[in-house]
This record gives C-alpha cells, structure tokens and sequence, in this order.
C-alpha cells in the first residue's frame, strides 16, 4: 500500500518508514508538520496516512478534520499515531475523522500488522 | 551482514530494540546491553564483530567503554562505533576518535545511514583497513582531564534538557487545570442558557400577544376613558418589564443577535458613569483614570453601555453601608498578549482592560464561584434580580471579552472586563431616535407566516390596524403557495423563523429562488447566527426581534416599502 507519514519526531519517522518499506509497502513521503502533511495527502493521494497527533502548528486532529473536508480524502484510512494516553484520546481521535489509533512507541514486530489490520 | 555479531549498547531500552530490529533483518545477530559493563562482560564471554554504543549510561558510560576496549587486546580488534543523541558537539567527537573510536554518528539516523555504515565500518575491517588504533593522549591525566570535562559538561547538558521538560511538564499541568476550569464554568453557562433560552422563546410569544392586544384595545379606547387607559398604561408598564427582563435571559442565552456598530467606548463610559453618579451618595468617592487617547470597538452599544452600568451600580450598592466609600474606575489599553495567561486568549489585538473597584465588604470566597449565575444575589431580598452579573457575563462573552471578579472580605471586590478594542477612529454615531407614531400604511398586502395562532391573529390584527391587507399563513410551505397564488399583489412577508415543515429561512430561500425582489422580514427571538445565511440571503432579509412593537414594526414596515427614504 502506499503510505505518508506525518510525524514530526524523525526517528519514529525514520522506523515507521523502514519497518514499512521492509514489508514491502511504499512510503510516498514523509512530513515533519500538518500543514505540508495535509497538502502532501491531497497532492499524493496515499491510501493510508500515519498521523501524529501532536503536530506542531497545525496539529493531527485538525489536519485530519481538514482532510476529512475534502471529498478526495473521505476513503483515505487515516490512523493517529500518537503517545496520548490520557481518558478520552482515543474518542477524540475517532471524533476528528482518524479510522484506528496507534500507540508510541512503535513495536517494530507488530507495527505493520496493526497498520494492515486497519486498512 | 549475514551472522555478523553486533553488539548494541544503549540505556534506553526502545532504542536498543530498534537497533537490534533494524540489524536482525539484515541478517545480523545483535545482542545487547544497558549500560558498558554488562556490555563488556557479554564481549568477553562471546566474540563480537562490531560494537556499538552510546554515550551517557549508568554504571559505565560509552567513552569508558570504549577505552576499556582499546585497553584489552582481546576486544581491542572490535570495530567501535558511537551513536550518540542531542547535546553532542565537535569536542564530544574529537574526544571519541582519540579514545580509539571507529566511526561518531548523531542520532536520529535514518535507517539508511546506519546500515551504511555498518556495511563500510565491516568492510574495511574485513580488507584489514581499520588497524587498531590506541589511544592518542599523552598521559593518562590529561585523558582524565579531557574525559571528566566531557562528561560533566554531558551531564550539565542532560541537566538542563530535564530542567527544561520539567519546567514544560509543570507549565503544562497549570494550563490543563485552568483549561478544565474555564470548560466546567462555561458548560454550566451554556446549560443555564439552553434552559433559560427556551423558557424566555414561550414567554416572549405570549408577551407579543399581549402587547399586540394591549395596542389594540388602546387604539379603540379613544380619550374619554381615563380610568381603563390609566390600567392599560399600567398593564403596558408591567408588560415593558417584564419584556426587559426576558431580554435579559436572552442576552443570557445569546439567542439574541447583537446589533453592532463601531462605537466610542470613551464617550460611553463617561455616559454610564455620569448615570451612576447621579445617584451616587456624596461622600462616595470616585476614582477614573482613563487613557488619553479615544477607544472604539465593534459591538452593541447599549449591551456594554448596560455591562458598565450594571458593575457600576453593584459597585455603588457595596460600598452604600461601609465606612469608606471608595470606587475606583481604571481603563488601560493592552495588547493581546499582555492578557493574564489565567484567561483563554483573545483575538483582538488591542484590548480595553476595565477594572472597577470598591472598598465594600467583599464577597465570600464560596459565593465567588457563583456570582455569575442567573438568578444568584448576595444583595438583600427585593433589592437585586440577581440577573446583573449572570447579564454582564454574557455580554462580556457575546464581544467575544472576558469579565472576572476579583475579592476580598473586608477590603473589596473588583471586576475586570477585557472587550476586544477596534482600530481608534475619531467620532461616534448617534441613534435617531425612534418615532412615537406608527406610520400608517396605503392598503399593501403583507403576507403574515406564523405558526402560532395567537400570535399570528394578534399581529393580523395590528398590521390591520397599521393600515395594511393581511393574507396569513401558518406555515412557511403554505406561505409560499399563498406568495405564489397572490404573488404580484403582496408587498412585503413577515414571517417567523421557527415553525414545522417548512422554516421562515427556508421560505426566504424559496422567494429568493421564484427571483420575487419583495422585501422579507424575519422575526425571531433567536440568534441569527445560529443560521447559516448567504450574504445575498442577508441582503435579502431584515431581522426584527420579538417581541416586536406596533410603532417600530409601522416604521420597519414603511421603511421597506419606501426604500427611497432610507439614508
């Protein structure tokens, strides 16, 4: 499948994207903020974006609302990555348009099956 | 890479997973330790064919590590790489490669890097490029020296790092706690609002009955009988009042739409100051520093001009019975980002900063919490609604500003109001006053939609009297096909806005849409925020306010039809 990932920490971005690619998947880009994140999905199209949610500026809830504005993006499978464990982080993800929920920090042996599962 | 024994040595333990992770699926055998001395312990007991490390670990750190290596013949062969996070600089490098490191990478690395350079650093080994290379220092002290230098100067780097998330995690602590605070406050605001919003939305149909009816009766009345018009002007008295105080829980409730202008906020807090003042004791006090320079902002006048009077008065009841009588009045000009970090921020780059103050008895720290519910008075039985502040609050928070209180018991209260300021222009507007005639009508037809019969009988009867032809309707779809049947020969609709099947909003989209230019008005006790308008829709339409009254309705009325007098 054909993945973005927008994660503003490099070496989780690093790891997503290798783990990825060794399962023989494509990464189409990879961003370190929502913004260029949010343009990079509506340029590129992936079939799945790995979102932080704790962006920088435009953070991963409201890039996935804006995402989710757009008609092109309604399939998209959107998964928030993120290390918020707080009651309630999880909804909020759902409600902002994400598909699943990913916690920090990655697990290198289940990473990529838990990515499929959600596809 | 196949079979090649790694060591990875590292304290935290994700990281060494992902190294091990990357490593093995590239054929690698990776062990690991957590800190130098478990890593030489492993070195000894298995041979390894690369080692590498970081730098700042329990026990034994990554350069003591390093130089054990170099030091014992049987690992001094080994391939030694430092993979080192933030805080590393040119010295930490140097001082790496002279313990006899192979090989200084910064962390985060793509995976691409590492590997890479794993595949070089074996590679030279293996064509026998990597001799050994022994320490390059000239004493063991001055390797001391170097080595303590390096490492305190680590530690006081990771010191301040964790000073710093700390001082981050604390910040963050004290603004989740105010968040959660200013939501609770607000969810109870917005639940009183709902209740009061529907109650007041009854009432006020009620009241337009009543008023229409009350007009009605009068103008049959004619002059001689002075006792029924002396009742009806009492009835027409308590009717006003009662008008006013649902016009306060609608402020309240904000489903009532703010009639904004650009205003001199200057020239007003001298106006709401002067009507204090006049019933004002004298040996009250009265302090006003105020900016030289004149303050605008965008808002409904007579909403803050009613804010500032009623902390004003409150001000005024609190020091009433006190020994000092002192009420201090500040105006200060801030900008945004001056704004206390207790209140959530504001849009508006300028922000006027009201503080008034009093010397009265203050207010009990268990009632502070409640000062601004509806309905909630510390002043004695009859003497306060106990509608003021739970008003002011709206007010404050319709202009998009803030208002909070302040007090101590037996030194005073004080309450800060924050209003979004506009850019400063010079002069103000006045209002025209309103006419004290209804303006009478040539025979035009008026297409009446409401659903509810008493209010739409009641206003028949009023538009009937104002001199006009009245077709009605009690719903929006049966509205239209009325406006269509009698199309060319109705003048105006008036239409409420909530009604079943099909909405005032929705009818003036249909009227829009048959491409009819005949004036709309839209009469609701609602916020028409709430809806969600085209700016052609709102070219289209003129809101009017329920209750509505028959001498401002005639003049509404007369407006539209006669647009040439407008100016």
């Amino acid at each position: 499948m054909r993945v973005l990932i927008i994660e503003d920490e490099p070496q989780n971005r690093y790891m997503a994207r290798f783990l990825l690619e060794q399962a023989g998947h494509t990464v189409v880009a990879e961003c370190d903020n929502g913004d260029d994140g949010i343009s990079q999905a509506l340029a590129l199209q992936p079939e799945l974006i790995l979102m932080d949610m704790t962006l920088p500026g435009t953070d991963g809830f409201e890039a996935t609302r804006q995402l989710r504005a757009d008609p092109a993006m309604a399939d998209t499978t959107i998964v928030a990555f993120t290390a918020l464990a707080m009651k309630g982080d999880r909804e909020r993800t759902l409600d902002a348009g994400c598909n699943g929920y990913l916690s920090k920090p990655i697990n290198p042996t289940t990473f990529v099956q838990e990515l499929e599962a959600l596809l | 890479m196949n079979n090649l024994r790694v060591m990875v040595v590292d304290d935290i333990e994700q990281n060494r997973y992902m190294l091990q992770y990357m490593l093995q699926s590239q054929g690698a055998i990776a062990s690991t330790a957590d800190h130098g001395e478990s890593a030489l312990q492993q070195l000894h007991d298995t041979p390894h064919d690369l080692i590498i490390s970081d730098i700042l670990m329990p026990v034994m750190d990554g350069y003591q590590l390093c130089r054990e290596c170099k030091k014992d013949p049987e690992l001094a062969n080994i391939p030694f790489v430092f993979y080192t996070a933030t805080y590393t600089t040119d010295e930490d490098r140097d001082f790496s490669l002279a313990l006899g490191a192979n090989r200084f990478i910064i962390k985060p690395a793509t995976p691409e890097v590492l590997l890479s350079m794993v595949h070089e650093v074996v590679a030279e080994h293996v064509a026998g490029k990597l001799t050994p290379r022994a320490p390059s220092f000239n004493s063991e002290s001055e390797l001391l020296e170097k080595y303590n230098s390096r490492l305190v100067r680590k530690l006081e780097d990771k010191l301040t790092q964790l000073e710093q998330a700390n001082h981050k995690l604390d910040a963050e602590l004290v603004r989740r706690t105010k968040l959660e605070s200013q939501l609770l406050q607000a969810q109870k605001m917005e639940a009183v609002g709902t209740m009061l919003g529907g109650v007041s939305h009854n009432f006020n149909n009620i009241l337009v009955g009543i008023l229409g009816k009350l007009y009605l009766a009068r103008a049959k009345l004619g002059t001689d009988n002075g006792f029924v018009r002396c009742q009806l002007d009492d009835i027409d008295s308590l009717a006003s009042h009662a008008a006013e105080i649902i016009s306060k829980l609608m402020r309240f409730s904000h489903k009532e739409p703010l009639q904004r202008k650009i205003f001199n906020l200057t020239t007003l807090l001298t106006k709401a100051l002067d009507t204090v003042q006049i019933g004002l004791p004298e040996d009250v006090e009265l302090k006003i520093h105020t900016p030289p320079e004149t303050l605008t902002m965008d808002g409904e006048e007579a909403q803050i001009e009613q804010l500032l009077f009623n902390l004003l008065t409150n001000a005024r009841d609190a020091v009433a019975e006190q020994p000092i009588k002192r009420i201090t009045l500040t105006i200060q000009t801030i900008t945004n980002r001056a704004l206390s970090t207790d209140l959530p921020a504001m849009a508006a780059e300028r922000i006027a900063h009201i503080t008034i103050k009093d010397s009265g008895c203050g207010i009990h720290k268990g009632q502070l919490q409640s000062i601004f519910d509806p309905f909630f008075t510390t002043k004695k039985e009859g003497k306060g609604t106990g509608l003021g502040l739970s008003t002011s609050y709206a007010i404050a928070h319709d202009h998009q500003g803030h208002i909070t209180c302040h007090s101590e018991l037996g030194t005073g209260t004080s309450f800060e109001v924050y209003l979004p300021l506009y850019q400063p222009l010079s002069g103000n507007k006045t209002d025209a006053a309103g006419p004290s005639r209804p303006i009478l009508g040539n025979g035009e037809t008026i297409l009446l939609v409401e659903d509810e019969e008493g209010v739409r009988n009641t206003t028949e009867s009023v538009l009937k009297a104002l001199g006009y032809q009245v077709v009605t309707a009690e719903n929006g779809w049966k509205g239209f096909a009325a406006f269509q049947r009698q199309q060319p020969s109705i003048a105006l609709v008036l239409s409420d806005i909530t009604m079943p099947e099909m909405n005032g909003i929705e009818l003036l989209r249909a009227i829009i849409a048959s491409g009819s230019q005949v004036p709309i008005i839209l009469a609701s006790g609602y916020d028409m925020g709430i809806f969600d308008l085209s700016s052609e829709e709102k070219s289209r339409v003129l809101l009017l306010e329920k209750p509505y009254r028959a001498i401002p309705l005639s003049q509404t009325i007369h407006d539209l039809l006669h647009p040439q007098r407008i100016n």
